[in-house]
């Protein structure tokens, strides 16, 4: 049907993005409605993880009782995303779908390294790591957000300095040690932006902090130049990348610990 | 453009079985064929929440909702509010407290008031500030809204 | 609730439109329907300085469903197509240039927005780039494009003698003002100390969650138009004048409106309208998107240079000031905030020489306008941080500083106008408990965040200059009452306050009273609902008319019982005479019959002019605003969390005390907001946040913590000693932050918004 749509079709979920986008002007003259395929909205335990529906909203994020049992701090953090009438429209495959470098969910799908499933014009499922994200429409429709095993992971959301910057921080963690982690920066980039960080370490310590939160800096030098726009420049963005992994890293060095 | 489409709604407990072309806003039907003009629009875009109404419960936006969408739900609009004459609590202690000035914003936060009260038993302030980031109000500086939400509450819980 | 006074109306009321709007039953402009009513859209220029070479509108009037198209070409038939407060420069519809991104090109009236949306994609405007001038200083270079090659009508203001006050004096300004007190040259040379600073005031909008919607109708001789316009009197004679049309065949209908600040004041888009519907030949309506909102009116931006002497012990000697204000493209009302801006400069202090200049320049962006605070807020945030950097810079406390060169109460503002009426050393006093000043220390660095606190009085006068108000109070036969007068309901509380001044004259209960319709037909002449005036000014008019209606009652009664008419008093519709009790509705059944008899009271007022005061009147009253904020910086970041607000104002005597607590905190929020975020940002001539989604106004997450409003009751000229209090809660915050800021961190910001990067820059510049 989507193929049929051509150019003035588009995917329609909460909708929260896409009345928007035909409101500013874009000519879309049909709409595949998904609200009626309920199994998208259900979030299912893949024992350990969790499986989320692309029309999961954000409200069941903040207030699902296995999500907050395997991912407190998404949850919490959920609660604080946009408002409660978006939260219970909008949609976290929306919210993906958007590529809008000031929502959410693909910061948290990228720090966690999630896997998003695509269903292809050729009938077949595709799974995509978050963090190759790019280009998404080409991949079909979204259908499915697979979080890891909440075990070995441990995430912090920092959106205290927004619109300026947002910033995810995922850390794959075993026997007590990080031996991995990714961060995921939004506000800041054209679009949701992640690197991984290499991170060796207990974390258990001041001084181990402080190795990671630079090695964290030296490997986010490596990220092309932020935006400057009428939220921030790229100057005070680069300083606040800086600023927000130490802190986060040191928030869950101590949560590790 | 698809052909209108059949939706049964129920609006402030009475059933409209209503034939809408696809591209119908609902704050637009509400308005124009309901005549339930208590739904005011602001922004236009979801930012304000001015034209906030009830959806089973919950609270959205009225202007960026399509009719389609209300195929098989509850809502409830500011009129649907009173019962036989007889205020809401909330719009009570709105009245009480002053909860309001050019009162262009306040359908909407009123209903939103009665979803948080839902959802909430007893808000504390942090919940109450929250819950009312959806909806904006240029003129009250919201504090005595808050005050009025308080005691809604405890009306409410009564 | 804060109170620290002894009004009359001590009992709560509910406000009487309150029902109407907790129930959804209000009506607002936006709700008018008339049958066979056209909707308008606008085409906007997308440059920001174009000269239009060809419009062609041929396609979007053959659009199946549009009626009527008008440009330029129709405006200029006018008789006079160009409005403006004293300077007449903004065309109904622009004639020969655009002039900012958002100007008014062209206009649809449609059988549905969609199709008037449609047919404005089908009109061709040619183009002529022009160089924009968008920044004060752009507008002021040598060899700057000028936004205009002609004068434009109208006259400067006129004001008091010896201050000056110049039409179009310069190239690329619109309007100037200027005063002086004794010699503040000579003054400042001999002062022990010499403080020049400048300050940046950013633009905001008014952001009215009920847009600009106005309803017209044309039908042969009579004009009647729907409007949200705050001033329908006002409105009335632009129309009249634009259209060459007698006043009396020009109907404006107010209903309550969806918030104004100041945005809905004097002439908008009314005039297009008009002309829109004249051509259609069928009612039309306009109702502007808040995207258009953002492009219609903000207030002023602007740059102020403050050059302040002061002796060695911190006593205020003179105050050389330059004040240039971003009047954007028009002049809407910048003429008036100009004078305003200048004369509220010198603050609540006392001065031996005042020198001032004050003008607007136009630039190619959006008109700046009539704002809540109106040039005070401007006035204050430059005054009120400049009298705590020079306080530090002498090593004294600013509350001493201040404290020491406080006017006090009956000393006038400036020689030749009224006396400060607000104990502005008490008002301070109470603040400053309030908020815990005596006991904060600045806390030592603890990590990386710092807190501090920071105190201001700003000040405007309040009522308008030379204002007047007409009203008439009808009472029925059976004791109910309508108040007819035009304040309009923005929120303020006009309809509860007025209805009030009148049932405590009328010995009436307040649910006997209405606040009549406000149509320009019936109810009579008011100047304006701004300047904070509605209670002082409208309420005065008011309550002489009720005073009048009770002295007609009084005569009937006497008449009917054959006694005097000063030994009866009224009461709850009764006369009382010694010790009897006379009903009122028999008395006027038993001698009119029929339909009964109404008493229509009659009042005025004006306030005198007098040349001897600088802005050609007395002030009728001063609105301090007593601030004190508490905030925590985080020296990593920059980010400055807004702890507490103490913000006091003084109500005279509160009419409704809730209602006053309301206006304060309402201002207070907007002005925290453009304190930290808010501002209606330009790149160039480009508008780069003019839209709901990026334009952040203050929600409820935004308070802080402790907010607090202290409705100090000093007494004034108004009804029973009320005053106006609507703009207070503006003036004083930015600084009292800006202040605070400085506490925390040693830091000072010259320029709103304090947004986390500039402090951070401050605080890296200081190190």
């Amino acid at each position: 049907m989507r193929a049929e749509a051509g150019d003035g079709g588009a995917f329609m979920a909460g909708g929260i993005d896409i009345v928007n986008r035909m409101k500013f002007g874009e000519p879309i003259t049909e709409m595949i409605y998904l609200g009626g395929l309920t199994e998208l909205g259900a979030i299912s335990d893949t024992g350990g993880g969790l499986r989320l529906g692309s029309l999961v909203t954000h409200h069941q994020i903040e207030t699902c009782a296995l999500v907050r049992a395997r991912f407190p701090e998404l949850a919490q953090t959920w609660h604080d995303v946009a408002n409660i009438r978006i939260r219970c429209k909008g949609t976290i495959g929306g919210n993906i779908m958007a590529a809008d470098p000031n929502y959410d969910f693909a910061l948290a799908a990228m720090a966690a390294e999630a896997h998003l499933d695509f269903l292809g014009q050729d009938g077949a499922v595709r799974s995509v790591s978050a963090m190759a994200l790019g280009g998404l429409s080409a991949y079909g429709l979204l259908t499915g957000i697979t979080l890891p095993s909440a075990a070995r992971l441990r995430l912090a959301f920092d959106r205290s300095l927004r619109p300026a910057i947002t910033l995810a921080l995922g850390l794959d963690v075993q026997d007590g040690k990080v031996i991995g982690g990714r961060v995921a920066i939004g506000c800041a980039f054209p679009a949701p932006v992640s690197l991984c960080l290499p991170i060796s370490e207990p974390l258990s310590s001041r001084e181990a902090v402080e190795r990671a939160a630079i090695l964290a800096r030296d490997h986010a030098a490596s990220l092309p130049e932020p935006m400057t726009n009428q939220h921030a420049s790229a100057r005070y963005r680069r300083q606040m990348i800086e600023v927000l992994l130490r802190r986060n890293l040191a928030t869950l060095g101590e949560r590790i610990t | 453009m698809t052909a209108d489409i059949d939706i049964t709604v129920t609006i402030n407990r009475r059933t409209y079985r209503l034939n809408v072309p696809p591209n119908r806003i609902f704050a637009d039907l509400l308005r124009e064929d309901l005549l339930l003009t208590g739904c005011k629009i602001g922004c236009d875009q979801a930012v304000c929440g001015a034209c906030t109404v009830l959806v089973d419960g919950l609270p959205v936006t009225a202007c960026t909702t399509f009719a389609f969408e209300l195929d098989g739900t509850a809502v409830t609009t500011i009129e649907g509010l009173s019962e036989e004459g007889m205020l809401h609590p909330i719009q009570r202690t709105f009245l009480e407290h002053s909860a309001f000035q050019c009162g262009f914003c306040t359908p909407g936060m009123i209903l939103s008031v009665k979803a948080l009260l839902e959802h909430y038993s007893d808000p504390d302030e942090t919940t109450i500030r929250q819950w009312l980031d959806a909806n904006i109000c240029r003129c009250t500086g919201y504090q005595m809204i808050i005050e009025a939400v308080r005691a809604a509450a405890k009306a409410v819980a009564e | 609730m804060n109170e620290v006074g002894t009004s009359l109306f001590r009992s709560r009321v509910t406000a009487l439109d309150g029902p109407d709007k907790v129930t959804g039953a209000a009506r607002f402009t936006f709700d008018v329907i008339l049958r066979g009513m056209l909707h308008a859209k606008v085409l906007r220029s997308p440059h920001p300085h174009a000269r239009i070479v060809a419009i062609d509108t041929s396609s979007a009037e053959a659009l199946p469903g549009v009626v009527a198209v008008v440009t330029g070409a129709d405006a200029i038939k006018l008789p006079d197509p160009y409005y403006g407060v004293a300077i007449r420069d903004q065309p109904v519809l622009a004639i020969d240039r655009a002039r900012y991104i958002g100007d008014m090109i062209a206009a649809v009236a449609a059988v549905d927005e969609e199709t008037a949306y449609r047919a404005l994609a089908l009109i061709d405007v040619r183009y002529d780039l022009l160089l924009p001038v968008t920044t004060i200083e752009e507008a002021l270079a040598d060899g700057a494009p000028l936004l205009f090659d002609a004068p434009a009508a109208g006259a400067p203001i006129k004001l008091g003698d010896g201050v000056t006050s110049l039409k179009e004096p310069r190239p690329n300004v619109l309007c100037e003002f200027g005063y002086a007190k004794g010699d503040a040259d000579a003054v400042l040379a001999k002062s022990d100390h010499i403080f020049e600073d400048r300050f940046r005031f950013s633009r905001i909008n008014h952001f009215h969650l009920e847009p600009y919607v106005n309803v017209a109708r044309v039908t042969g001789e009579q004009i009647e138009l729907w409007s949200c316009n705050q001033d329908p009197f006002v409105l009335r004679g632009d129309i009249s004048r634009i259209f060459g049309r007698p006043a009396n065949n020009i109907r404006i209908n107010a209903s309550y409106i969806g918030g104004g600040f100041g945005g809905k004041s004097f002439c908008k888009m009314e005039p297009l309208l008009v002309l829109l519907a004249m051509k259609a030949g069928r009612p039309v309506r306009l109702c502007l998107s808040l995207d258009e909102g953002l492009l219609t009116l903000t207030k002023h931006a602007g740059i102020l240079t403050l050059k302040t002497g002061v002796t060695k012990d911190g006593r205020l000697t003179a105050r050389r000031s330059e004040i240039q204000l971003d009047g954007g493209a028009y002049s809407d009302a910048s003429a008036l905030t100009v004078v305003k801006t200048g004369y509220r400069i010198t603050g609540p202090y006392r001065w031996d020489a005042v020198a001032t200049r004050a003008y607007a320049v136009r630039t190619n962006t959006v008109p700046a306008g009539s704002f809540r605070g109106f040039g005070g807020t401007q006035a204050s945030f430059a005054s009120e941080s400049q009298i705590d950097m020079i306080a530090r810079r002498l090593g004294i406390d600013p509350y001493d500083f201040r404290r020491k060169n406080l006017l006090a109460v009956g000393e006038p503002f400036q020689p030749g106008d009224s006396a400060v009426d607000s104990d502005l050393g008490g008002g301070l006093d109470e603040i400053v408990e309030r908020l815990g000043y005596r006991q904060h220390r600045r806390s030592a660095a603890q990590g990386h965040k710092a807190r501090g606190m920071g105190l201001s009085i700003g000040i405007k006068d309040g009522g308008g200059t030379a204002n007047h108000a007409q009203a008439l109070v009808k009472v029925l036969p059976s004791g109910r009452a309508i108040v007819n007068a035009a304040a309009v309901e923005i929120g303020q509380g006009a309809t509860t306050a007025l209805s009030r001044i009148a049932a405590e004259t009328l010995k009436l209960p307040l649910d006997w009273v209405r606040y009549g319709a406000i149509d320009t037909d019936h109810t009579p002449l008011d100047n304006g609902t701004h300047a904070s005036c509605g209670t002082a000014v409208t309420g005065t008019a008011v309550m002489r008319a009720a005073t009048d209606a009770c002295g007609q009652i009084l005569e009937f009664a006497a008449e009917q019982l054959g006694c005097r008419a000063d030994e009866l008093q009224l009461d709850n519709w009764t006369v009382r005479r010694g010790n009897h009790a006379h009903p009122l509705e028999p008395m006027i059944a038993e001698h009119f019959g029929g339909a009964g008899f109404e008493f229509i009271g009659r009042g005025m007022v004006k306030v005198l002019n007098d040349p001897r005061a600088p802005l050609g009147a007395a002030s009728l009253f001063w609105m301090p605003s007593w601030v004190g904020a508490e905030v925590e910086v985080d020296r990593e970041t920059g980010k400055v969390r807004v702890l507490q607000l103490v913000v006091g104002a003084d109500s005279g005597r509160s009419v409704n005390s809730v209602a006053c607590r309301g206006q304060v905190e309402g201002a207070v929020l907007q002005a925290l907001g453009q304190s930290l975020f808010e501002e209606l940002r330009y790149q160039g001539g480009e508008p780069v946040n003019a839209t709901p989604l990026d334009y952040r106004v203050p929600h409820a997450a935004d308070l802080p913590d402790h907010y607090e409003a202290v409705i100090f009751e000093y007494g004034g000229p108004g009804p029973f000693g009320a005053k106006g209090i609507g703009e207070a809660g503006m003036l004083g915050v930015a600084s009292a932050i800006a202040n605070a800021i400085h506490d925390a961190v040693g830091v000072r910001l010259t320029e709103i918004p304090f947004t986390s990067e500039r402090v951070l820059a401050a605080i890296e510049a200081s190190s």
